[in-house]
């Protein structure tokens, strides 16, 4: 099943990385941001059936760009995917109510999640 | 991970790269201003990024380092550690190991090297330099540990920060009075450890311990022995703590110099110290004589370096000797024995250089034998410098102050105003963040010789265009069609002509924009000061701001890579001789913080980059002695010099700026090097200075290499093109004129005389020229040397796109390339340094009876034989 899914992320490479990785199971990667902020704007443009986001960005971080997206859309579907370790970061990512909180490098993790979602109308 | 993919490792790189050029500079402007939070931030996110990458790639050096250096940001971030100099110094370090990781990966497609020292050593300054007031509690929750190896890597640096606490005590026990301070602070750093680690037990008794001595005010030599005794006690389940066993990287804290005036006192040492290891078992008045005069050298010179305790140490050595000399006391090898190992445990690399002797000579009592150092000691002599450096430099440095304000340096900084802008001018960059694509030179390359092709194109139909008017204007006036198709014929050449300036003006723009393509913001070039200018900065102990402006002045690539080495060497000699210690700079009443300003500015087809200090200025009059030693000018002549003609002797081969030689700057190679570079390149450089307002030195560039403006000439049937940026004059010659001496021709011109080089006769195979009597010459200058080159005629003006030559024709010394002219002929391009060397000689030899000629001191006269 096919998704649609937005990657936010400030590092071009992870960015890269990961749009080749969800593209070859197959996915679409229907728009890259690199900021909480931009995460945004291209969320409301397009739709996605799924955000990847990163926590630690220059100007509006993860958790920021999380808040707004879910203000704006509270069914969004949204999973962060982050390095940070630090327990109160990781405790406002889970306070909202997304679809979890993954390592960098955790593709099986992704993969699980991904398998659960289908995509919207 | 995945293995080695090469198109993932480009954009490994990319992302290393990028983060890199962003974390440098901040790192710079956060050493300024340790608080900012906004730098904080960025310092984090880009070791964040690294790390992420890094994990992915499976990097696990680079991962590692990487997430240190973000754990000291975050820990600053949160107030729990204060970035001193010495967490600046190891993340300076830092971001070169992570590029010499990098280069490592490069080479063996995997991590080869082992960095865990350098690793412990970040670990350690997390922990040490973590705020004492914060109380226990919340420092280790700050620690993630990750996995399961960095226990084991806890562990070891717990033992070794245990080891080195222990260490440290016992060389104050060896010292004549013992602070009680120096005690605590070591035990307050094993508590602080011990606490990290969780080890309870030790915890408590080390807190008993402290809470016994801190009150007593003194402590003697006898109880701290004791002490010594009990913490080997509470540490025996961890860690086996020796006695005496006093490490080399826990060096007495006297050592404020830097690497080379370290090194050079080992070195002598090692040169004249060896007797000093041969300690006889049996009294020898020789051996004793031989000391004394070691000791006194060697004690002179500790002295200059202000070792202090290594001067003592020599004195408690000639005291020991006088005693015995005058009979006070018997022999006894065990007390020097004694004082060559404190010598041996303050001098890092000296026991290296000395072990093997020791021990041999124990057994073999003395013979002279020469050192030898092998590469292990090198390496191990380095690590140690390392360590004294990195521990000890933060001391006796000027502490950096806030920032002063900005003003404008005296004459300085003419023509440059934007200053404010510079307070911060990494924000500003990286804020901008333009889209870019990355493209491959090459393919620039090609695209600029194709628009070259163009040109000539142009070139070709605008001469054509001509000649077609020309059998419009016959057929117009000898009547030759009927009006009808004249009329046509007509049309059709004015719409061709308009077709040609139409075309000749699109062509331009593209040629323009293709070579905008190679060019850059000059930051890729001044970005990499920054960081010179600190650690050299810290090198002389000079505080020194370096100000950069009109980073975004575009510049060809090429350009900007050969600029690198005369700026640097330009830097190099503002920040060593130009300006003043910060003593001597409060003495002259100036802010102590020198003053470095790098400037560009875009002027026409050229660039001028300024480099200004604010220093003392050049020393006119010992330029000029030097100069007349040197024969480069007489004494007459410099009277009739302007005070700039004066200054820009400084070019000139063998003159220095520096009264002496340093390990910086100063040995004369130097400036005359720095012009010929950029001459090479087209470009001019000029020298303005005034004492004790600072020097500028100007440097106008081309903006590109691609394309020069030169004079088209013929010799024989071969077109030659001179870059016109070296032409003094055109001047028509008739034979008459020219006189020879020593085999070489001569030219007289307005009562100077120059050497006349007939490029038909330096180059065969021009053929023969067209006409008979008469020919041109271009006077042409280059550096210091003027020469006139005799050439057939000249065709005029052009600039030209030049074109390498090919491989088998580069080692062909007289030509930099070739072009494509209007006509579709190729013309080659002199390289008049090359061209320019074949007279040399001459010039040399004939340098000061010109001059003296020019005078109208005729003594030689006889010399020039016509």
């Amino acid at each position: 099943m096919s998704l649609k899914i937005l990657i936010v992320d400030d590092s071009s490479f992870m960015r890269k990385r990961l749009k080749s990785n969800l593209e070859s199971q197959g996915h679409k990667v229907i728009g890259m941001a690199k900021d909480g902020a931009e995460g945004f704007s291209l969320y409301k443009e397009t739709s996605p059936d799924l955000v990847i986001m990163d926590i630690t960005m220059r100007g509006v971080d993860g958790i920021e760009g999380a808040k707004m997206i879910k203000e704006q859309d509270p069914n969004a579907q949204i999973v962060f995917m982050s390095l940070v370790q630090d327990e109160s970061v990781i405790k406002d990512a889970n306070s909202l109510n997304c679809l979890g909180f993954l390592g960098k490098n955790d593709d099986e993790g992704l993969l699980k999640i991904i398998s659960k979602l289908s995509p919207k109308e | 991970m995945a293995g080695f993919d090469k198109e993932m490792w480009q954009d490994f790189l990319v992302e290393v790269d990028e983060n890199l050029q962003e974390f440098e500079p901040n790192l710079l402007l956060l050493e300024q201003h340790p608080k900012d939070r906004g730098l904080l931030d960025d310092c984090f996110r880009n070791m964040h990024s690294i790390k992420g990458a890094a994990n992915y790639m499976g990097f696990k050096n680079i991962a590692t380092l990487a997430h240190k250096i973000e754990n000291l940001m975050d820990a600053s971030r949160k107030g729990k550690h204060e970035l001193g100099q010495k967490s600046f110094d190891l993340i300076f370090k830092g971001v070169d190991t992570l590029r010499a990781l990098l280069k490592d990966i490069e080479r063996n497609k995997k991590e080869t090297l082992n960095i865990d020292d350098f690793l412990n050593d970040l670990q350690k300054i997390l922990n040490k330099e973590e705020k004492v007031e914060n109380g226990h509690e919340n420092i280790s929750s700050s620690y993630d540990v990750e996995e399961e190896a960095e226990d084991q890597e806890l562990l070891n640096i717990f033992q070794e920060e245990i080891e080195s606490q222990f260490n440290q005590l016992q060389m104050l026990a060896e010292e004549k009075e013992i602070s009680l301070e120096e005690v605590l602070f070591c035990i307050d750093s094993m508590i602080r450890i011990t606490n990290y680690m969780a080890r309870e037990k030790s915890f408590d008794e080390l807190k008993a311990l402290k809470n016994e001595i801190k009150d007593k005010g003194l402590i003697t030599k006898a109880e701290l022995n004791g002490v010594l005794e009990r913490i080997r006690e509470i540490f025996k389940d961890d860690v086996e703590l020796k006695v005496n066993d006093i490490k080399k990287e826990f060096v007495t804290p006297s050592f404020e110099e830097d690497q080379e005036l370290y090194s050079i006192f080992l070195d002598f040492f090692k040169e004249i110290g060896t007797p000093l290891s041969n300690i006889p078992s049996e009294f020898d008045p020789s051996w004793a004589q031989e000391c004394q005069g070691i000791l006194e050298r060697l004690k002179n010179s500790a002295n200059y370096m202000d070792y202090m305790e290594i001067v003592n140490i020599f004195e408690e050595w000639e005291e020991k000797l006088t005693e015995i000399l005058s009979n006070k006391k018997s022999y006894n090898k065990e007390d020097f024995y004694s004082l060559w190992n404190q010598l041996l445990s303050r001098l890092p690399g000296l026991d290296e250089l000395f072990k093997k002797d020791v021990e041999e000579k124990a057994t073999k009592g003395h013979e002279t034998e020469t050192l030898e150092i092998n590469d292990d000691s090198l390496d191990f002599f380095e690590s140690a410098i390392e360590n004294l450096i990195d521990t000890h430099a933060a001391k006796g440095l000027p502490e950096i102050t806030e920032k002063d304000e900005i003003g404008v340096i005296g004459s300085v900084q003419e023509g440059i105003e934007p200053l404010q802008v510079l307070e911060e001018p990494y924000i500003e960059e990286s804020e901008k963040r333009q889209e870019t694509v990355r493209v491959n030179l090459s393919k620039v390359e090609t695209l600029l010789e194709d628009v070259a092709e163009l040109v000539v194109l142009r070139s070709s139909m605008a001469t054509n265009t001509k000649v077609l008017k020309e059998i419009y204007s016959l057929c117009l006036e000898k009547r030759l069609l009927p009006t009808k198709e004249l009329r046509k014929l007509k049309e059709v050449l004015l719409g061709f002509s308009e077709d040609v300036s139409g075309l000749e003006r699109i062509v331009h723009q593209l040629q323009d924009g293709v070579m905008r393509i190679r060019m850059l913001p000059v930051a890729h070039l001044f970005n990499r000061f920054p960081r010179l200018v600190r650690d050299l900065g810290r090198k002389l102990g000079k505080d020194v701001e370096l100000i950069l402006l009109g980073t975004d002045t575009a510049l060809d690539k090429q350009v900007m890579e050969k600029l690198f080495d005369p700026l640097q060497h330009i830097v190099r000699n503002a920040l060593d001789h130009g300006i003043e210690s910060p003593k001597e700079r409060a003495r002259l009443g100036k802010s102590q913080k020198g003053r470095i300003v790098l400037s560009a500015l875009q002027e026409g087809n050229h660039v001028v980059i300024r480099i200004s200090d604010d220093g003392k200025g050049l020393d006119t009059d010992n330029i000029i002695n030097k100069a007349i030693e040197l024969g480069v000018i007489s004494r007459e002549t410099v009277s009739s010099l302007t005070e700039n003609e004066l200054k820009s002797l400084i070019f000139a081969p063998g003159i220095s700026t520096a009264g002496k030689v340093s390990e910086i700057s100063g040995r004369g190679v130097g400036l005359d090097v720095v012009r010929k570079n950029i001459e090479n390149i087209g470009g001019t450089i000029s020298v303005k200075s005034s004492k004790n307002n600072g020097t500028t030195i100007s440097l106008r560039i081309p903006l590109t290499l691609a394309i020069i403006k030169g004079l088209v000439v013929k010799v024989g049937i071969q077109s030659m093109v001179v870059p016109i940026s070296s032409i003094q004059e055109t001047f028509k010659v008739d034979e008459s004129e020219i006189s020879s001496v020593e085999g070489y021709e001569i030219i007289s011109r307005r009562q100077e005389t120059f050497p006349l080089i007939r490029l038909n006769k330096i180059f065969r195979g021009t053929g023969r020229k067209e006409n008979g009597s008469g020919f041109y010459a271009v006077r042409v200058k280059l550096s210091d040397m003027e020469a006139c080159l005799g050439v057939d005629r000249l065709v005029g003006q052009q600039e030209v796109v030049i074109k390498p030559l090919s491989e088998y024709l580069m080692d062909q010394p007289g030509f930099s390339g070739a072009t494509i002219l209007g006509d579709g002929s190729i013309a080659l391009i002199l390289d008049l340094s090359a061209v320019l060397d074949k007279a040399k000689g001459f010039i040399k030899k004939k340098q000061r009876l010109l001059e003296q000629r020019a005078l109208g001191i005729d003594l030689q006269e006889g010399l020039f034989v016509h």
